[in-house]
């Protein structure tokens, strides 16, 4: 395994860390690591460097590397919002693995909004094979920033409710309750008021608010999965990611499943950024598994 | 139009060192392109690493804007850098602070060089200010004065998350010793049970600042002793408990600008 740090983009704007498999396993697509939240290049815990190192165990080529204004990257001067810089700039990122290093296909991987860019940007660009979506939120509803709003109010309320009542943290959860240390206005806003808010934003309004009904998952799943793009999800129990894909995916979960390409995975007892080192392990086993279905070129997979 | 602003033009990465022990290097040039001093950068380690990376990006940024060569790099096992936490030892670190100065030197030909740190980065770059003559300054920035204290501060640190986030540990038990999202070797929690910075018997330069933001533990006594072996010491107080607080979204960390300030000030000869 060898590595190389890197700035490029607009004015070389961009630093990263291109790692490279010890031997060439040809064929095999390039995975772009994308930035979760502010965090820097090495990712939660050094995640995106774990594994990096372990992808190219695999074979696998990478770039893991900082948008403009996080970590060691320089700040953008021409006003482009960071909806469209952070989709311009991943394309950047595989246009330099493609001259660097000749590889024309890719899987976009991220954690949290490294995730959501991942999928919207896999969406636009037809050199991307595949997207490892970790945690990810707000993808699968199209861009109604309404819709969104309401989407968010009923996500918080549920995960609220599944880690009170359903999920593996619920004993835990109440013992703090019933101990006092947590604060029962801070469990009466995320219990009742968020619900209150959802059902306002849904009835009221004259009844305008757009209903979740309304936006159709599946079909922003399959609008990948049909160019031959896989889709894997992966979430940790304890993040509210997971309500989201549950709402939005209510009642179809088989079809997302089942649909060619697509995977769901779900990590007991972890958190948003994989804290505990067993959960880190689980992290990148999963991906390290999923990845070797990547290793057949998409559109060869029945005469491989 | 350029998209590029100028704090990222002057800006250089690479790896250094030998083989099998490459380490991530930063270089920030300064505003004037050439400058007789240079500084060299330590970061803290695991989670603060994590947390503080983007203060001391901004760190190099106003200290390159003032003038000064800046360098950062990361430590063996963390950040960038080969290797993983198996290979975390205080000594190998002391080592590589020693490549980090020798690299900036090959690279500018500073003449005035100083460190400066935080947490255990801080008291690891005061072991080798102590040691290398050549160094001028040194910025203590919280430094850790006993390894022993510190690991017991980290694991209840440790503790409180496991019981406030949505964890479950792991199943059949631990596996060793991990401090919120790292593991801890033996080796490590040997060095550190014997890592005294009081018993230091060299003053790290000739003039030292030190900084103290983390209320746990206080700095008198190491200033002290700073000054008792003939160091012109500067103590400034900041106190900060919110810069001390473990969060899972790093996006809530600020940059406590008016520490910065101070170090800029005192680095390139003013008063803090």
């Amino acid at each position: 395994m060898k590595e190389e740090a890197v700035l490029f983009g607009s004015s070389s704007l961009l630093a990263g860390v291109i790692t490279d498999p010890a031997k060439d396993a040809g064929r095999l697509p390039a995975f772009i690591f994308l930035n979760a939240g502010v965090v820097h290049r090495v990712g939660p815990n050094r995640a995106y460097v774990r594994l990096a190192r372990a992808l190219a165990e695999q074979g696998f080529t990478s770039l893991r590397f900082d948008y403009s204004g996080i970590g060691d990257s320089g700040v953008r001067t021409d006003d482009l919002p960071p909806v469209k810089s952070v989709v311009l700039e991943t394309r950047e990122a595989m246009n330099l693995v493609a001259e660097k290093r000749g590889i024309e296909r890719f899987v976009l991987i991220g954690i949290c909004s490294g995730a959501t860019i991942s999928f919207l940007t896999a969406r636009e660009d037809e050199r991307i094979v595949g997207t490892a979506l970790i945690n990810a939120q707000g993808h699968l509803h199209g861009r109604d920033a309404e819709l969104g709003a309401a989407l968010r109010a009923r996500t918080l309320t549920r995960h609220f409710w599944r880690i009170a009542f359903l999920s593996s943290f619920r004993s835990k959860n109440w013992i703090k309750a019933f101990s006092g240390q947590l604060d029962p206005r801070r469990i009466l806003q995320m219990m009742i008021g968020f619900p209150m808010r959802a059902i306002f934003k849904r009835g009221g309004g004259g009844g305008s608010a757009p209903q979740p009904k309304s936006c159709d998952a599946v079909a922003e799943l399959r609008s990948v999965t049909d160019r031959g793009v896989k889709v894997f999800h992966l979430y940790s129990e304890g993040d509210e990611g997971l309500d989201y894909f549950n709402l939005v995916t209510k009642g179809r979960l088989p079809e997302v499943t089942s649909s060619p390409g697509s995977s769901l995975e779900i990590v007991r007892g972890a958190n948003h950024v994989f804290t505990l080192m067993w959960s880190q392990e689980e992290l990148v086993g999963s991906i390290c598994d999923w990845a070797q279905g990547l290793a057949v070129p998409s559109g060869e997979e029945g005469r491989a | 139009m350029s998209a590029a602003s100028n704090t990222s033009r002057r800006l250089e990465l690479f790896h250094f060192g030998p083989d099998g022990r490459e380490l991530l290097g930063c270089h920030h040039v300064p505003a004037s392109g050439s400058s007789d001093t240079g500084v060299v950068l330590c970061y803290p380690l695991g989670h603060e690493y994590l947390q503080f990376h983007r203060v001391f990006r901004q760190l190099s940024i106003m200290l390159a804007e003032a003038g000064v060569h800046v360098f950062r790099f990361d430590y063996l096992g963390c950040g960038d850098s080969s290797g993983g936490p198996e290979d975390w030892r205080l000594a190998r670190w002391i080592e590589d602070i020693g490549s980090a100065v020798d690299e900036l030197e090959r690279r500018t030909g500073v003449k005035k060089l100083g460190l400066a740190g935080m947490r255990l980065g801080a008291s690891l770059a005061a072991r080798v200010a102590a040691a290398r003559p050549s160094i001028d300054s040194v910025v203590l920035w919280d430094p850790i004065r006993s390894g022993a204290d510190y690991l017991d501060e980290l694991k209840k640190l440790h503790a409180g998350m496991l019981r406030y986030a949505h964890v479950l540990p792991r199943p059949g038990g631990p596996d060793g010793l991990e401090i919120l999202g790292f593991p801890i070797n033996e080796a490590l929690i040997a060095e550190l049970g014997d890592f005294d910075l009081d018993s230091i018997d060299a003053s790290p330069g000739k003039r030292v600042l030190v900084i103290e933001s983390n209320d746990s533990v206080e700095q008198g006594p190491l200033t002290e002793r700073l000054k008792g072996l003939g160091a012109e010491v500067q103590r400034e107080s900041f106190s900060n408990p919110h810069l001390w607080v473990w969060t899972e979204d790093f996006g809530k960390m600020h940059v406590p600008h008016q520490i910065l300030r101070t170090i800029v000030s005192w680095t390139t000869g003013g008063e803090a």
